[in-house]
C-alpha cells in the first residue's frame, strides 16, 4: 500500500495570527466562522476573503509564505509550489493552500456574495486569545453562501446553522431598543446599506483589474 | 428559519439594494428595511414574492424535528468563539490522529 501522505495538525490560531502580523485586511468565512458562529460540525481548514487591492494581496502573499503555503490540487496527491507574490491572485478566484499549521482556503468572491465588502459590512471583531482579534462574517452570511454554493457538505450544516440563527435572534430579541431607536437603526442600516453596496461594486472593480 | 432573514439573505444574494428590491415589488423602500429589520414580520405571502422578486424560489418542506441538534446548538452557543476554536481543533486533530491509527494498524 503506498505511504499516506501525514496532513499538518490543524493550528488556526497560527495561521490567523500570520494573517494578522502581516495586517492582512479579510473577513473569516466558511466552516471555521460556521464553528464560531454555533455550529457544532468541526471543520479542517480556515477560509478567507481578502480585500482585493494590491497592498492587502501582497501583504497575505507574504503571510502564506512564512506558514510555507504550496498550492492544492484537486486530485493531485502532492501540493505544488507556487510562487507566492501581490499577483499570485489575478488568475482566478479561489485558491486552496497546504500551509505547516493545516488548509488555507482563499475566495475572493464567496458564493452568493460580493466579495470581501459584502461580507465586512456585517462582520465582527472576535477575540480568539488574548492577542489575536479576528473578523468574522455574520451567521447570516455564511448561511447565504453555504446556501448559494449548495454542496452536499454545505447543505449538511444549514440546519445546524438555521437553528443557531433563529436562537440568537430571539436572545436578540429579548434585549431589543425600544420603538423609536430601532427605528434610527433602520434609518442608518439602510445608509449602510448603499454605501456598502457601492464599496462592494468597487471592490469587485478592483479585483477584475 | 425566520422570514427576515431569508429576504435579507435573497436580496443580498441577488446583489440588489432595499431600493432595488423595492422597486421591483412596488414598495416604499422603507417596508424592505421594516421587514428584514423584523421590525414588522413579513407574512409567508410576502416573504415569498420577495424572495421570487431577488429571482430565486423559495423551498419548503415539513421534516422531524431534531432535539439531539437542538441541545447540540444550544451546548454549543453556550461556548465563547474562542473557546469553540479550541475545540474544534482537538477534535480535527484527534479525528486526524485516530485515521491515521486506523490506518497504520490495516497496514501492518
Amino acid at each position: 500500500m503506498p505511504d499516506r501522505v501525514a496532513e499538518p495538525p490543524f493550528r488556526p490560531e497560527e495561521i490567523l495570527a500570520a494573517l494578522e502580523q502581516h495586517e492582512v485586511r479579510y473577513v473569516l468565512i466558511g466552516g471555521l466562522a460556521a464553528t464560531l458562529r454555533g455550529s457544532p460540525y468541526p471543520t479542517g481548514d480556515v477560509d478567507i476573503t481578502p480585500a482585493s487591492d494590491r497592498g492587502n494581496l501582497g501583504r497575505l502573499a507574504a503571510a502564506l509564505r512564512e506558514l510555507e503555503a504550496k498550492l492544492r490540487i484537486e486530485g493531485r496527491e502532492e501540493p505544488l509550489d507556487w510562487p507566492l507574490d501581490e499577483r499570485s491572485f489575478d488568475q482566478g478566484t479561489t485558491w486552496t493552500f497546504t500551509t505547516r499549521c493545516g488548509f488555507v482556503d482563499v475566495c475572493m468572491r464567496p458564493d452568493g456574495t460580493q466579495g470581501f465588502a459584502d461580507l465586512q459590512r456585517d462582520a465582527s471583531a472576535e477575540p480568539l486569545t488574548e492577542t489575536l482579534t479576528v473578523w468574522v462574517a455574520s451567521l447570516a452570511d455564511v448561511i447565504r453562501s453555504k446556501e448559494a454554493a449548495g454542496r452536499d457538505k454545505d447543505l449538511r450544516v444549514l440546519p445546524a446553522l438555521r437553528l443557531a440563527q433563529e436562537r440568537q435572534e430571539r436572545r436578540a430579541h429579548g434585549k431589543a431598543p425600544g420603538r423609536r431607536s430601532r427605528s434610527r437603526e433602520n434609518r442608518r442600516t439602510s445608509r449602510n446599506e448603499d454605501r456598502v453596496d457601492r464599496a462592494a461594486a468597487e471592490d469587485h472593480s478592483a479585483a477584475s483589474a | 428559519m425566520q422570514g427576515n432573514a431569508l429576504i435579507l439573505e435573497a436580496r443580498r444574494r441577488a446583489g440588489l439594494t432595499q431600493t432595488g428590491l423595492a422597486d421591483r415589488l412596488g414598495v416604499p423602500q422603507s417596508t424592505i428595511a421594516r421587514w428584514e429589520t423584523g421590525r414588522i414580520a413579513p407574512s409567508f405571502e410576502n416573504v415569498v414574492r420577495a424572495v421570487r422578486a431577488c429571482d430565486l424560489d423559495l423551498s419548503v418542506r415539513l421534516v422531524d424535528r431534531d432535539d439531539e441538534l437542538r441541545a447540540l446548538v444550544d451546548a454549543h452557543l453556550r461556548l465563547t468563539p474562542s473557546e469553540r476554536l479550541a475545540q474544534n481543533s482537538h477534535l480535527v486533530n484527534f479525528i486526524e490522529g485516530a485515521r491515521r491509527r486506523i490506518a497504520a494498524a490495516a497496514d501492518a
